[in-house]
């Protein structure tokens, strides 16, 4: 990343080639719409670009990265013709969608996937960032805006709703 | 996912701009380039205007003490703007609405110290005068502030423009009053909400409506 602040290109293309697969299944998880996630991974891309004076040298990439991610879903989100688009197209089924360790163990990766799509997109969201990416809660609260006892309650509350959802009591 | 063809894509629109950027300084860094703003007026209202007419009663503490009490938490709360614009960093919206409600909490205790210790009313037949002039004062003095803090954000990147515009208004609004209240000796709470507080929310207002506008901008330049 410091080289591609530097004006590496090729700094560029490592930094994508390590990025875009987790990117591309984050924007998965916030849309619930492959087509759309595929378009806002090239727009968070070029929003990296744009703003890559923002990242701090000796601080993780990742948080900065997905924060900017989501940046383009809430921008893109703004625009009311293309949600309005978005929430007729949801399929019912989504195999892009990330299943994490502790899921797998409930039921079967449809039924989990067919769940986490049904939770609200906050917790959702909060789920998979703890649970897939492995962001700690304070990193959670830093890339959504929120303190780290939100986060905390947010990934509780996700897992529970998930449970509920699997017919799975505590 | 096409991620060959879109690899390319993107090489080509950024190969077209892969000019070396420095990465941005601290947010509190940033923040200290708004001192220069904050003396130049602090001199120009002091020079131009006068020194507070009770400057004697409320002595260097009591004047000069407050008001740069003041500004350090404007500086605070800029500061606090220009992190929100960090992907990644952001302070949650309960730390910058905790910053913003203690900051005008501040104001109302400077003005009710002021008043206990100095209590000026407003001279019969000059209120609706006396009150029009420091809001137009105040408003002015933090139309600096405001741009050099809004100026700083852009830098950055949000998805709450709005709010930060707000939060960097709110700053330039605290910092104006407390630039003003070196020359307005007039301490009553009639006069201080009326007049300075109201002036200090109208710059917090021009703070959001700058942030909206830049939303709007942003949003057309994507459609």
């Amino acid at each position: 990343m410091i080289f591609y602040q530097k004006g590496d290109l090729e700094a560029f293309e490592e930094l994508y080639r390590t990025l875009r697969s987790r990117l591309y299944r984050y924007l998965v998880s916030l849309t619930l719409n492959p087509v759309e996630a595929e378009e806002l991974l090239q727009e968070t891309f070029l929003q990296m670009h744009r703003s890559r004076r923002t990242y701090q040298p000796r601080r993780p990439v990742m948080p900065w990265a997905f924060a900017i991610a989501r940046h383009a879903f809430l921008m893109h989100r703004r625009s009311d013709l293309r949600r309005r688009k978005h929430l007729e197209e949801a399929p019912e089924y989504l195999d892009e969608i990330p299943i994490f360790p502790e899921a797998e163990e409930l039921a079967e990766k449809e039924v989990i996937g067919k769940a986490l799509q049904q939770l609200s997109q906050e917790q959702r969201e909060a789920l998979l960032l703890h649970h897939v990416w492995g962001f700690s809660l304070r990193e959670i609260g830093a890339l959504l805006g929120i303190r780290r006892g939100t986060a905390k309650l947010r990934v509780y509350r996700g897992m529970l709703a998930l449970r509920q959802l699997l017919g799975i009591s505590e | 996912m096409r991620s060959g063809s879109t690899l390319e894509e993107l090489k080509k629109q950024i190969g077209a701009d892969i000019r070396p950027q420095k990465p941005l300084a601290a947010s509190w860094m940033r923040a200290m380039l708004l001192i220069p703003a904050l003396v130049v007026l602090l001199a120009v209202v002091v020079a131009a205007f006068g020194l507070r007419s009770d400057y004697a009663t409320l002595g260097a503490w009591g004047s000069w003490g407050l008001s740069l009490l003041q500004l350090a938490v404007a500086f605070a709360l800029i500061r606090v703007a220009l992190q929100m614009v960090i992907p990644g960093s952001t302070p949650s919206i309960a730390v910058v609405a905790s910053f913003g409600l203690l900051a005008i909490l501040l104001h109302l205790l400077v003005a009710g110290i002021t008043f206990e210790v100095s209590p000026i009313y407003l001279p019969e037949g000059r209120e609706w005068a006396l009150t029009l002039i420091c809001f137009v004062m105040i408003l002015v003095l933090g139309i600096v502030p405001l741009m050099v803090a809004s100026v700083l954000s852009a830098r950055g990147l949000t998805w709450m423009p709005a709010l930060v515009g707000g939060v960097c208004g709110l700053g330039a609004g605290l910092a104006a009053e407390a630039t003003w209240r070196m020359h307005c000796s007039v301490s009553s709470w009639g006069h201080v909400l009326s007049s300075h507080t109201t002036a200090v929310f109208g710059i917090m207002g021009l703070g959001v409506l700058a942030g909206t506008l830049w939303q709007i901008r942003q949003l057309k330049s994507r459609s």
